[in-house]
């Protein structure tokens, strides 16, 4: 088991594939991860001068002050999102 | 420093006289030019409760004050009228090539009167105006008569034309320039096709006089920089606005089946477009190059093309929707009203409001050849095309049922332009319900609602503090108030809304970039306040253009299903807009716009913008 990290357009150029699996380091007795920490491993930016992802954990929007702390464990399903609107 | 303007022409097709004259100074420094000085020629040239399609109306192409001088994204203009769609003013922004060839044509406006006796196009060429005879584009798809023009006329060329639904009067039908530049919203194809003018051909290429050539330069290598060094820049040019499909339906904010339905297919994410697309193009001046020309003979599609004729018309075969794109594109069809209009009639077969003696046989969900058969009658008004040729109009016109009204997705008769379902997010449904020309995401969409910035980034660009969280009522006066004024702004100088402040990001360009590029190409100094102060003035026009025609606090709302039905699913899964906090809302937004509650502008702003509108008339004197 792993979290599932599903990316949208254009991180997904950026990482080279749609989606990912992040194993918790066991080794380390991890037993969840934070977004943040997540998005740190796999090399993504989740928040700069030009606003935040949108991410959804588990079909769910993650709220923005989650971030810092919602655990992530095994067999969770991360989507990550550039959030633009308009037309 | 005197400030460079070029000339306005004046054309009456039923007498087939041209007057040119200066554009007048006092229009471009109250307006600038673009949507602002067509605004300025709309409400003093139209005469009242005008046929939108009788020769009286008033067609005004308008190129921007920066329009073809070397800036980031000046390739842009408008073209407006009294639309036959809405009945309110019509605008639309197109962009492409054709807006800086006319500027270099010699002409910053068109306004043109009248009706042809038979078809006939006009000619631009170095500061003189031609009406031709069209016969033989007459009946031409849009790349044909493109194509047919270029060979008549010398393979550089520019043309801004219509196909057969702006020559059969659809009230949707596009100006187009090349492959899918278009004039998209309003029906202003229809109201060329009503004077008989079948395009209108910019040949000249003379460089604009600039005002100071080095600092210019200077300042475009500066602004450049500036704009590829955004993530969002970067991203538009890599995917485009397809992009927008994927982040909208994870949130369960697509428009889907006329809105019964808020998530679709992932068939048709941003992910899936590349096997269909052969390279990505720009519009003169570009920076960013965010449209795909595709593989089957046609540009895009768009985040509005995908969703609509996608999602919201049950279809989820990416190949088909493009196909579907494109062949609005040839016919000159509106991609954001057809793809309102055709499901609309869909959700009324489904519920039995209308039945086959009026569709002519079955209308179901995702049938793709019925669809393409559609787009055809649409364009030929053919058996049921005829009755949503006619769009919102066909409900007075008595061609679709009074009760069908509770179905349309439509404000002041305009069907809604893009894929976003405004009800989770409160500011785009205020942006929605008080845009000037009607359902509309261009006019004033406070995209960086959705960005989560942090508090104190907001409160610098909107001037006050502001709700982060996008689906509370409290403050959205403000953000749509300030997208309302900076893209008018931008409509006036010809910018591309894609690099304006506001659009999906805080770092591109604002109020002091347009000052620095409006004194080095034309000469003229105005200052970042005077720039806000414009962009409110034209609102102001608006509004009373629009009021004039009979528009009151009650068309500021929204579509019945909006506030009455909650979203079905997803994150966004029991939303709708609550009317008492719509209400407050509306009056929050008229206070801070100055108007007093039933939305009508003071006297002493009345006067103010009449005295500064007096000059835009057929002949100075
Ligand atoms: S960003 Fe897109 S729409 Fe805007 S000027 Fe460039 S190519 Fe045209």
């Amino acid at each position: 088991m792993a979290i599932r990290v599903t990316f949208g357009e254009p991180i997904c150029r950026q990482v080279g594939s749609r989606e990912k699996e992040v194993s918790l380091r066991k080794e380390d007795s991890e037993t969840s991860i934070t977004l943040v920490q997540l998005a740190r491993r796999l090399g993504v930016k989740i928040e700069d001068s030009e606003g935040s992802l949108m991410i959804l954990v588990n079909g769910k929007v993650a709220p923005h002050t989650s971030h810092h702390e919602l655990p992530l464990q095994d067999g969770d399903h991360v989507e990550l999102f550039v959030p633009l609107a308009g037309g | 420093m005197k400030t460079i303007v070029g000339k306005t022409a004046i054309i009456d097709l039923s007498a087939r006289t041209v007057a040119v004259e200066d554009t007048p100074i006092q229009l471009v420094y109250h307006l600038l030019g673009g949507r602002g000085v067509n605004m300025a020629y709309l409400y003093r040239m139209l005469p009242l409760k005008t046929d939108a399609l009788g020769p009286e109306n008033v067609l005004i192409f308008g190129t921007g004050l920066l329009t073809g001088y070397p800036v980031p994204n000046s390739g842009r203009m408008n073209i407006s009228a009294k639309s036959p769609e809405s009945g309110i003013l019509g605008d639309s922004n197109m962009g492409g090539f054709f807006p800086a060839a006319m500027k270099k044509s010699g002409f910053d406006r068109l306004v043109i009167t009248g009706r042809a006796n038979w078809p006939v196009y006009v000619l631009l060429s170095n500061g003189s105006v031609e009406i031709r005879d069209a016969d033989p584009y007459w009946g031409l798809i849009v790349p044909d008569t493109q194509t047919a023009l270029e060979q008549d006329l010398g393979k550089g060329v520019r043309s801004a034309v219509i196909g057969p639904a702006g020559e059969n009067l659809v009230r949707f039908a596009t100006v187009m320039n090349a492959r899918k530049n278009a004039a998209g919203r309003c029906g202003m194809g229809a109201v060329m096709g009503s004077k008989n003018l079948k395009a209108v051909v910019a040949a000249g290429d003379a460089p604009l006089k600039i005002a100071d050539p080095p600092g210019l330069r200077a300042l475009r290598k500066e602004l450049t920089k500036y704009l590829q060094a955004s993530k969002i820049i970067q991203i538009y040019g890599k995917v485009g606005t397809a992009l927008l499909y994927e982040p909208a339906n994870k949130l369960g904010a697509m428009r889907t089946k006329n809105g019964q339905m808020n998530q679709w297919s992932s068939n048709l994410n941003a992910s899936e477009i590349d096997p269909h697309i052969d390279r990505m193009t720009a519009c003169s001046d570009c920076t960013v190059h965010c449209r795909h020309v595709n593989k089957y003979g046609g540009e895009g599609p768009d985040f509005v093309a995908t969703a609509l004729l996608g999602a919201n018309t049950g279809i989820d075969d990416f190949t088909e929707v493009i196909k579907l794109n494109n062949l609005c594109n040839d016919l000159g069809i509106d991609t954001a009203s057809a793809g309102t209009l055709i499901p609309w009639a869909m959700e009324l077969y489904q519920r039995g409001i209308i039945d086959d003696k009026q569709t002519g046989g079955p209308l179901l969900w995702g049938d793709v050849e019925r669809v393409r058969g559609l787009l055809v009658d649409i364009s030929e008004r053919r058996g049921f095309g005829d009755v949503l040729a006619d769009s919102s109009q066909s409900i007075p016109l008595g061609k679709m049922p009074p009760e069908a009204a509770d179905y349309l997705i439509a404000v002041k008769n305009l069907p809604q332009s893009d894929g976003h379902d405004p009800r989770y997010i409160k500011s785009f449904a205020l942006g929605v319900a008080v845009a000037s020309r009607g359902a509309d995401h261009l006019r004033n969409r406070p995209t960086m609602d959705i960005l989560r910035l942090p508090d104190d980034l907001r409160e610098r660009v909107y001037g006050a503090p502001t709700e982060g969280d996008p689906t509370v009522y409290e403050t959205k006066e403000r953000v749509v108030d300030f997208s309302d004024k900076i893209f008018a702004v931008c409509d006036a100088l010809g910018i591309c809304r894609f690099v304006c402040q506001g659009w999906n990001s805080p770092k591109l360009l604002g109020y002091r970039h347009f000052s620095r590029m409006i004194k080095e190409a034309v000469g003229l100094e105005v200052d970042p306040g005077d720039l806000d102060e414009i962009g409110r003035r034209v609102i102001d026009l608006e509004r009373l253009i629009n009021q004039r025609e009979g528009l009151t606090r009650a068309d500021d709302t929204l579509p019945r299903r909006y506030f009455e039905d909650p979203m079905p699913s997803g994150h966004t899964k029991g939303h709708k807009i609550d009317r008492k906090q719509f209400e407050n809302l509306i009056d929050c937004y008229y206070e801070l716009k100055g108007w007093d509650l039933e939305g009508n502008l003071t006297p002493e702003r009345t006067a103010e913008i009449q005295e500064i509108t007096k000059i835009a008339r057929m002949s100075p004197d």
